[in-house]
């Protein structure tokens, strides 16, 4: 993953993050935070975008306020193209009926129907070249999705009588909002169904997942990424392939370290070094728009597997805790100008 | 233009074009449960209908049909087992209805967006578009990333930020940095949001002058105090694109509020054509290349209301005269579950059928409201069998007469009620329960889309019958 590290560091965000310097590679940059994120994309993107973008994704920080994420049309080529491969290697086969529990649009997750339907349809990216795609046998072609939100069943509960009777083999979303949907499903007389396989996004849930499906994967919505990063049935956690992500990990001590002293920048370790250790996953992700760069995601991981070849496998542990966030609020409160109303009150309240 | 050679056809080639279609069409639709039955009942013989006039001997199908056919014969309705997304209707005249939509009928909604964007882009530089979809499964959900792909693969300059109305306080929060040149959504809902906003903008001032001291955030406050802030202070988009429901109430408020010019779109979930309105604004494109589109004229449905056997005859939409009203009827091209002369049950007027001032052929038409047997208030609608059924539940009511009027851009329903005598003295009360219990109903109220009913115990009300004599029970005052 290369980077042009001089053009970067003239964009808004990273100037201000590396303080002028330019890093040499990606270990040379220091960490960069949700807020300075916040700060410098959200109020003033212009002046940090190094290309147009095509589309904006709001992603979830765990308990903090989200991040708007741009893309350009090649990062949804491509990540359309990793949705195929991550979706098949999760056991989405053909002839397989999904219901897809997404989130409303903007978050991340309301992608997940459309990729499902038609990621060949943004890989085939040239329309000449679309109508042999279309014929084409692989992919996710003979995959018919039923996307469905728990906002409008709760307003009509009936939505999701239709879906159940297709005999669904696959069910994808976060595990609140297939059970949330599920018990709809019952309240309009439906009988609760055992899916082939679920497709679980969030913290490590495969153990818990048993009494919905045979098999369980996962699903994590990496900020950076317009498809989520996935799992193999069955096996806990979710591969994150290296040629889209690159893995770091801040250990749980030298965060706690970071926590108290906020001067003090963390050590953070690659994935290979971090084998079997926990902390705070941080990301490297080469964006067209705007490349993410060490950033620290708030999500406490588990290294399992670093493999060069096939990518690092993680499981999702929790949240960091206290909130990342916190640490630099209270020496830099007036530094952060991207932070909403909520999390005002909410500091108020504390 | 995009593709002039269709969009600025003659008519008489647009008509061949249908007509090779159909040839293809016939058979392959014969596949489906949904009309195997019916044409051979009818003595259809497939491969004999390879024209319009053909195609008129064809029975009509409805929605019910639709529900009844995958009720019946589940497995047996889709006509190209290549079927990669589901999306339903919203249900309002019953159960909702699921559509499948394989490569073709994702590949025709990715080229009308196409021609929308060639409608609606009239400045050269990026195309920055915020889209206010409905949750799944609807279809302008998933349908935003269909405008999303076709754009990009098509190298447009676009950027687009999808958001639900329900996410519209952080999505509008980003958008103030990144101004949109357009809106796309539901008329009703862009003014819900904007009066928001309103509400919003001198409380949101406040904070930010609390929390960053400064000049700018100083004359923030300044301005609220001065200046009611309205979206088009905050935003302005140039262009809005709306549709889900008749733009004609809306259209001012919008520009007033907005700031932009709307345009307004006629689509439905069974069939992914969006037909457009062009930048002469008179009328909605209906596209004939992607559709073979029909009208039920009025007095044939006046018909059909005072003889229930009597088959109304529609005639071709570019045969019908400018005025002339009527049921629209279409057959759709697609492949999963192709629509063969369709009753929509949206009542139409034709605006022109001649060549178009901005040079597109495809006739232009308005939609007036619907046929059924509906309470229609926008984007909330529910059956008038339904609020029979709640006041039928209450004693001492002689006679009733519902008539939807707007106070500004919103729709009111206003109940008109004659009591029995003697008049009970808790019946207005009575019925303001019973309307609280058709859900939709309070959850537009709730949501500031539809105005509190108002009832009126009147000693008698003014009749209103249809052509065939029928008494109208629900009365449509403001344009729908």
């Amino acid at each position: 993953m290369r980077f042009d590290f001089a053009r970067l560091a003239r964009t808004g965000l990273y100037g201000a993050v590396w303080s002028g310097r330019v890093p040499a590679d990606v270990a040379g940059a220091p960490p960069l935070s949700v807020w300075q994120w916040r700060r410098h994309v959200h109020e003033q993107a212009h002046r940090s975008l190094t290309t147009e973008p095509a589309l904006w994704v709001l992603y979830p920080i765990p308990g903090d306020d989200p991040i708007w994420i741009p893309f350009g049309p090649r990062d949804l080529e491509t990540g359309a193209a990793g949705a195929q491969r991550m979706l098949s290697d999760a056991g989405v086969s053909r002839g397989d009926v999904v219901l897809a529990v997404a989130p409303p649009a903007p978050w991340a997750g309301n992608t997940l129907p459309y990729l499902f339907s038609s990621a060949d349809r943004l890989v085939a990216f040239d329309p000449p070249a679309r109508a042999d795609s279309l014929r084409s046998d692989e992919g996710l072609a003979g995959v018919a999705v039923f996307p469905l939100s728990v906002t409008t069943v709760e307003y009509k509960s009936d939505l999701a009588v239709f879906p159940l009777s297709r005999g669904p083999t696959v069910i994808a979303g976060s595990r609140g909002d297939m059970e949330a949907l599920l018990a709809l499903a019952q309240r309009a007389g439906q009988r609760r169904p055992r899916f082939r396989l679920a497709l679980v996004v969030g913290f490590a849930v495969a153990a818990h997942a048993s009494d919905l499906s045979d098999s369980t994967a996962e699903l994590l919505y990496v900020p950076g990424m317009f498809a989520p990063a996935g799992g193999r049935p069955d096996v806990p956690g979710v591969w994150l392939p290296p040629a889209a992500v690159h893995v770091e990990l801040i250990p749980d001590e030298e965060w706690g370290r970071a926590a108290q002293d906020p001067s003090r920048v963390p050590a953070i370790l690659t994935a290979a070094e971090s084998v079997g250790a926990a902390g705070e996953l941080v990301v490297t992700v080469a964006n067209s728009v705007l490349p993410v760069i060490r950033l620290r995601t708030a999500l406490r991981v588990r290294v399992a597997d670093a493999d060069p070849a096939v990518g690092i496998r993680i499981e999702v542990l929790n949240r960091m805790a206290p909130r990342t966030r916190d640490a630099a609020a209270a020496f830099a409160p007036a530094a952060r100008p991207g932070r909403t109303r909520q999390n005002h009150r909410a500091d108020r309240e504390a | 233009m995009l593709e002039p050679q269709v969009e600025a056809a003659p008519a008489g080639d647009l008509r061949s074009l249908e007509d090779r279609h159909l040839a293809d069409l016939i058979p392959f639709a014969a596949r489906s449960a949904l009309y195997r039955d019916r044409w051979r009942e009818a003595g259809i013989s497939l491969t004999a209908v390879r024209t319009y006039e053909d195609l008129q001997r064809l029975p009509y199908i409805r929605g019910d049909d639709l529900r009844e056919g995958w009720r019946r014969a589940p497995h047996d309705m889709i006509c190209d087992p290549d079927v990669r997304a589901w999306f339903a209707t919203s249900g309002t005249t019953g159960a909702p209805k699921w559509t499948p939509y394989g490569p073709a009928e994702l590949s025709l909604l990715e080229d009308i967006v196409r021609r929308a964007y060639y409608i609606l882009v009239e400045r050269p530089g990026v195309f920055r578009c915020a889209i206010f979809a409905t949750p799944a499964p609807f279809v302008s959900d998933v349908g935003a990333f269909a405008l999303l792909a076709s754009h990009v693969a098509a190298r447009l300059p676009v950027e687009y930020l999808i958001t639900s109305p329900t996410e519209a306080e952080s999505a509008l929060r980003f958008l103030r940095t990144r101004p949109p040149v357009a809106v796309v959504g539901f008329p009703s809902i862009l003014l819900r949001i904007a009066e928001g906003i309103v509400q919003e903008a001198p409380i949101q001032a406040q904070q930010a002058w609390r929390l960053r001291p400064s000049a700018a955030t100083l004359a923030g406050v300044l301005a609220t105090k001065m200046v009611r802030i309205q979206p088009r202070h905050l935003f302005k988009p140039a262009v809005g694109l709306f549709g889900g429901e008749p733009l004609a109430p809306y259209r001012q408020p919008l520009r007033e509020t907005w700031g932009l010019r709307a345009f307004e779109l006629y689509a439905m979930t069974e069939y992914p054509c969006f037909h457009l309105e062009c930048r002469e604004q008179a009328g909605i494109h209906v596209w004939a290349d992607r559709c073979l589109p029909e009208l039920i004229p009025l007095e044939q449905l006046d018909r059909e209301d005072a003889d229930g056997s009597y088959v109304p005859r529609a005639m071709h939409l570019f045969d019908a005269a400018p005025g002339q009203t009527g049921e629209f009827v279409y057959t759709s091209f697609g492949r999963a579950l192709p629509l063969v002369r369709y009753r929509t049950g949206d009542v139409i007027e034709v605006v022109d059928t001649a060549r178009c001032g901005c040079g597109r052929t495809h006739p232009r038409i308005r939609v007036r409201g619907r046929r059924d047997d509906l309470v229609n208030l926008g984007l909330i609608r529910f059956s008038t069998a339904e609020l029979d059924h709640q006041l039928g539940a209450l004693s001492g009511i002689a006679s009733w007469q519902l008539r939807i009027v707007r106070r500004g851009y919103k729709p009111q329903p206003v109940l008109y009620v004659v009591p029995m005598p003697p008049p009970r003295a808790d019946l207005a009360a009575d019925l303001g329960r019973a309307l609280e219990n058709i859900e939709i109903l309070k959850v537009g109220i709730d949501n500031g889309l539809v105005l509190p009913p108002d009832i009126r115990i009147v000693p008698e009300i003014t009749e209103v019958l249809t052509w065939s004599g029928k008494r109208k029970r629900v009365i449509q005052e403001a344009p729908e």
